[in-house]
This record gives C-alpha cells, sequence and structure tokens, in this order.
C-alpha cells in the first residue's frame, strides 16, 4: 500500500468515516480525534483487511471499536459540548437548492428533530439505524462491522424503527398539515 | 392527516441522516504525515510484518544463576520522537513476534477492544518519564516463547506490557535510561518477591523514541485475592528507595520522595481466579529455583541473628543482620551499580578473568573459582549463546552481566564483554570493601 492509496481510500470514503464519527462523538473535536484514529488504526491493521475486503466497512468497524473504548470518555465532553452540535447543520446537495425558503425551514426542522430522535435511541440501536441508514451498510455488512448476529441487527434496528415511528409521528403529521395547506 | 408508512419513514431516515460533514482538508493531510512517518514515505506497508521497524530483542530469561538477585542495566537506542499513538498490548506481543501472546493480549481485551489504542490504559509521570500500562494477561501456555528448558521448563505465566516514555517528547536514551520493571504482591515483601525471584523475563523493543517494555513472571493470577502491583522504576533493581512495604497490612506504596521513576500500577485481576495453594506450591518452586546456590548456613545464621564476638557488654553485641536487611544491602548496591561506576564500586577478581571463543553453536562457557575457604567455594559454571547474552534488556550490544548473592559480603557479578573479534571475555567483580571474596 502506498500514501497515494491511502489518500484515494481518505478521498472516497472520508466523508462518510467521518460523519459516522460525528455522530458517535456528538461533538467536533472527539470527532476528529476518532476519524483521525481510525484511519492510523486501519493503515497498522493493513493484515485485517485483505484484498477483497470492503475498506469502508472496515473503517466503519475500526471506527466504532475504537468509539466504545472511549465512548464514556466522549459522553462526558458532550453534554459540555451538546448545543455546539445541536446547532451544526449537515451538508445538503441540489435536492437542498431546489427547495423554497418555506420547504429548506420545514425539511431543516424535520431533520432536526430526526437527528435529536436518534440520538435518543439507546447507543446500541442508534449505531445499527446509523450504519443501515446513514452509511448505506447491508444488514449483514452491519453483522460483520459489530460483530453481532444478524438476528441482532435485525432485532435492534425494528426496535429502532419502531421507537423512531412514535417520536416522529407527530412530527410529520404536522409537516403534513402545514405541507398540505400550503397546497 | 396521514399515516405514515413505512416506506415513508425510511425515506426521511434517509434523508436527515446523511454523511454531509466534511472532514478539514488538513485533518486528511496531518493523517497521511503520520502515517507516512510511521510506515515510510512511499510503501507503508505491506501488512503488519512491514510495519514494525524499530529493533527488538529476544524473550530473554533472568540469568538467576544461582543467586536471588540481578542486576540489570537497561540500554536502548533512542531514534526521532514522534508524537503517535502507542502499540496496544497485542500489537508489542506482535512486534515480538510472539503470536499466540499476541491472540491472548487481544482475548484479554475483548472484540471490543481490539482496536483499542494505548491511551486507554493508566499512565502515570514521576521521575521525568510517562508510563502506560498496556495489558496485563495470565494463563497457561499462552507465549511461543515457554520460560526455562527441559525439565526446569513454566509455561503458567503473567504477562505485562508498559510503554516508556519520556515526559518531554525527548527519545528514551541507551545511555541514561535504566529500568525495572516486575509485579508485586500483597503481603509479601517485595524485596524478596519481585520479578526476579519470580523467574522473571523481559522483553523490549524501542521504536520512535517509545520503549516497549514486555515482562513475565509465574503467574500471579494465583496471588488475585490480593492486591497485585506493577512497579516501573528507573534503576536496574527493585529497591526499598523507592517503594514502602506496610507489614501491618502488606500493601506496597510508592515512596513520594523518590524524585525518579517509581511509579506502581495496581492490577485487575479476576479475583476468582485467587488459588492459594498453587499460589504456595509457586512461591516454593520458585525459591527452589532462586535458592539453589545460596549457602543455606549463611542464611540460618542471618535469619537466627546469631551473636558474634565474646559475650561482652550487651551494647558491644552485634546481630548480624536479618535476611531481609542483606537483602536490602544487596539490592540498594545494585540500584546504584552501572557499567560506568563498576570499577569504582568493586574489585575484578583477576584470576577469574578469560576469554573464548564460541564454539559452532554459537555457545561460550566459563568455569572459574572463587578466593576463599570458609566454606569451601565451588567452581561456578556461566555463559551461553553469545547471540542471546549481548541481546538482553540489560547491557548494552558488547556488555552483559548477571549478580548473585544473599548478602553484600557475598554478592559476585558477572561480566561479558564481547569483542571485535567476536570473542568473548569473561571477568567476576565483587564489592570494594566488603566482600569476603577480598580477604
Amino acid at each position: 500500500m502506498t500514501n497515494i492509496e491511502l489518500a484515494e481510500w481518505i478521498d472516497a470514503y472520508g466523508k462518510e468515516i467521518f460523519s459516522f464519527c460525528k455522530w458517535l462523538t456528538g461533538c467536533g473535536p472527539e470527532a476528529e480525534e476518532l476519524y483521525q484514529d481510525t484511519w492510523l488504526v486501519v493503515v497498522r491493521r493493513l493484515e485485517e483487511l485483505d484484498a477483497a475486503g470492503n475498506v469502508k466497512s472496515y473503517c466503519l468497524s475500526v471506527a466504532l471499536r475504537l468509539w466504545k473504548n472511549k465512548r464514556r470518555r466522549y459522553a462526558r465532553r458532550r453534554r459540555i459540548e451538546e448545543e455546539q452540535f445541536s446547532g451544526e447543520i449537515c451538508g445538503y446537495g441540489r435536492e437542498w437548492q431546489a427547495l423554497s425558503p418555506e420547504q429548506r425551514l420545514l425539511r431543516q426542522e424535520r431533520e432536526q428533530a430526526v437527528r435529536e430522535a436518534v440520538e435518543e435511541l439507546p447507543w446500541r440501536q442508534r449505531i445499527i439505524v446509523l450504519l443501515f441508514y446513514m452509511e448505506e451498510q447491508p444488514l449483514g455488512r452491519i453483522a460483520e462491522i459489530t460483530g453481532l448476529p444478524l438476528g441482532t441487527v435485525k432485532s435492534r434496528l425494528y426496535h429502532a424503527r419502531k421507537a423512531l415511528y412514535q417520536k416522529l409521528k407527530d412530527l410529520e403529521e404536522n409537516v403534513s398539515d402545514i405541507e398540505e395547506e400550503r397546497v | 392527516m396521514r399515516e405514515i408508512e413505512n416506506r415513508d419513514m425510511d425515506n426521511i431516515l434517509r434523508q436527515s441522516l446523511v454523511p454531509g460533514f466534511e472532514p478539514d482538508p488538513s485533518l486528511n493531510q496531518q493523517i497521511l504525515r503520520q502515517a507516512q512517518g510511521r510506515l515510510g514515505a512511499e510503501d507503508l506497508a505491506a501488512g503488519a510484518g512491514a510495519v514494525g521497524g524499530g529493533g527488538w530483542n529476544h524473550k530473554i530469561g533472568w540469568a538467576l544463576r544461582a543467586a536471588v538477585f540481578l542486576l540489570m542495566l537497561t540500554g536502548v537506542c533512542g531514534t526521532v520522537y514522534a508524537a503517535w499513538r502507542l502499540y496496544t498490548a497485542e500489537e508489542t506481543a506482535r512486534q515480538m513476534h510472539d503470536s499466540k501472546l499476541a491472540g491472548a493480549f487481544r482475548e484479554e481485551a475483548g472484540w471490543e477492544d481490539a482496536g483499542q489504542q494505548a491511551d486507554q490504559g493508566e499512565t502515570q509521570v514521576y521521575g521525568g518519564y510517562q508510563v502506560t500500562l498496556l495489558g496485563v494477561v495470565s494463563g497457561r501456555d499462552i507465549s511461543d516463547y515457554p520460560m526455562g528448558s527441559g525439565e526446569d521448563i513454566q509455561t503458567d505465566r503473567t504477562y505485562a506490557v508498559v510503554a516508556i516514555q519520556r515526559a518531554d517528547g525527548s527519545p528514551v536514551s541507551a545511555e541514561e535510561d535504566s529500568f525495572f520493571v516486575s509485579p508485586l504482591i500483597q503481603g509479601y515483601d517485595p524485596i524478596f518477591y519481585n520479578a526476579a525471584t519470580m523467574r522473571g523475563a523481559a522483553t523490549r523493543f524501542e521504536e520512535e523514541g517509545v520503549l516497549y517494555w514486555l515482562v513475565s513472571c509465574s503467574n500471579v493470577e494465583y496471588f488475585a485475592d490480593h492486591r497485585i502491583y506493577l512497579c516501573v522504576t528507573d534503576t536496574d533493581f527493585y529497591s526499598k528507595r523507592l517503594y514502602t512495604y506496610d507489614e501491618t497490612d502488606g500493601s506496597i506504596s510508592r515512596r513520594e520522595d523518590y524524585d525518579g521513576l517509581n511509579a506502581l500500577f495496581e492490577l485487575e485481576l479476576d479475583a476468582s481466579k485467587a488459588d492459594p495453594a498453587a499460589a504456595q506450591a509457586l512461591l516454593e518452586e520458585n525459591w527452589a529455583f532462586v535458592e539453589s546456590g545460596v549457602a543455606a548456613e549463611d542464611s540460618a545464621a542471618a535469619g537466627n541473628g546469631a551473636v558474634a564476638g565474646d559475650g561482652a557488654a550487651a551494647d558491644e553485641t552485634v546481630l548480624e543482620p536479618t535476611a531481609e536487611e542483606s537483602a536490602g544491602e544487596v539490592s540498594d548496591f545494585m540500584a546504584e551499580l552501572t557499567l560506568y561506576n563498576l570499577e569504582e564500586k568493586c574489585v575484578l577478581l583477576e584470576d577469574t578473568v578469560q576469554t573464548a571463543m564460541p564454539d559452532e553453536a554459537g555457545m561460550v562457557n566459563f568455569t572459574y573459582a572463587l578466593p576463599g575457604d570458609n566454606p569451601p567455594i565451588p567452581a561456578g559454571s556461566t555463559g551461553g549463546l553469545v547471540s542471546w547474552l549481548f541481546r538482553q534488556p540489560w547491557g548494552d550490544d558488547r556488555h552483559t552481566w548477571s549478580a548473585g548473592g544473599g548478602k553484600l559480603s557475598d554478592l559476585t557479578i558477572c561480566i561479558y564483554t564481547l569483542n571485535e573479534d567476536g570473542s568473548v571475555t569473561f571477568g567476576v567483580y565483587v564489592p570494594k570493601d566488603v566482600s569476603r571474596y577480598l580477604e
């Protein structure tokens, strides 16, 4: 492996890995530390990543392991910096640019509510949700990343979705009402 | 109002949970720089085997030739310090080519810790050094390199790994740094019960100014119903100047008045593994091993506090030192001794000096006799593989030594010097003024 290849990996998967770290830690400095540690561990443990290995899922598994090791420390800092995190806005693409100001506001509110709802999930469920929805990892791969049986992954995802549904139902109904009124 | 369907829910979650955070480009650059700095400019690594880089030393056993005490002079070659994550215990074992032990550390850490970084371990800073406890594991047959050989082999052992750095970031120096690392047990005076008396072995390698030290000894997990410590010192041997042993409750603590390195970690062992009977058997086995060269009558006399003199006034009565006091004398003397003050503190017994070329197997052996006839001193025999002798964590590339003696007056220090032509010169030193061999 060359540093050029490493740069290519970082270029290809950096954003997704960093976003995962950001979600895991919930605050800036720790996310950067976790992201940095993740790549350095990946470089040091190349033997675990065979030629056919999925780089992104391996990086996610490393980030997850590191975070689990340090999550108590991160959690302490997070309480202090929670407000800072909640004020951050994810990057948006062309779809976002095409929305009207009202739609953007609605979407922003909804996304904020979703993030908060996901944040409130037990961390074991939250990880599965992030890997499934944000990182778009298939269930079988999530089982590999987390080291959990596939049935456990499915179960956690099911319960997470159920909890999210209960939390987001009201908000989504309100959003739907507003959208219907606008029409 | 409408019901949210499962598909709606999925879409909402996907839209809201986009990976929208971008790492700062400077952060990515920093990662690339660090990776490059560690693994090489162009070829980062094809696998773990290429990741190493630093020189390492083979596992060695303490040369407890016929004595309780051992002298260690540690030398390592510092290179360029780099602010880098430390190896884990598993990675340290792997660097030492001990895959079985690496697996044991990995299993001990558990899956969740498989990628752990060393900052997870406890770190202590004393005397200008920063010591990080990377891991501890105990068990039977968990290393590729069992201790001893033949009938004397011991496979049931405890392994501990520490990383030692200078607190100011400068590299650990071969000329200035020496260390002693050992488990200690509550209720057992560390003067008598430390790695040197528990069939200790040490392996170390240095990388990027960090010294990784693996110490092993007889399985202390059997003592898990006691508090188990790990001491790390900047001396060559355990010394009472660095730690206090409380005889009332058996606890061991750092001496705050020592201004050097005297770190003391408390190990978290599984108390259910405690086995008093096995612990006692282990102690007896170890003592039988180390006492083989100590004259029994000397120990008995010292332990009984034999009265010297002709029975005159009580205030003139002189008690011989107890075994503990003698041990303290020896350990304190050894703690102060280095290759550089050897000639100042000791005298070479000229008759023991000899030079030999290694045989076909790479072995050198020296047979020698010590002066004195009360009691008669049998001839000694020592030596070993040259490639082994000069790769121990004490001494340096050209010098190594071992020492033995229950009392300062009995102490002998065997010095081995590797010559330019491959031959080895051997000689025995004894402490000035007090040695019985100078009479």
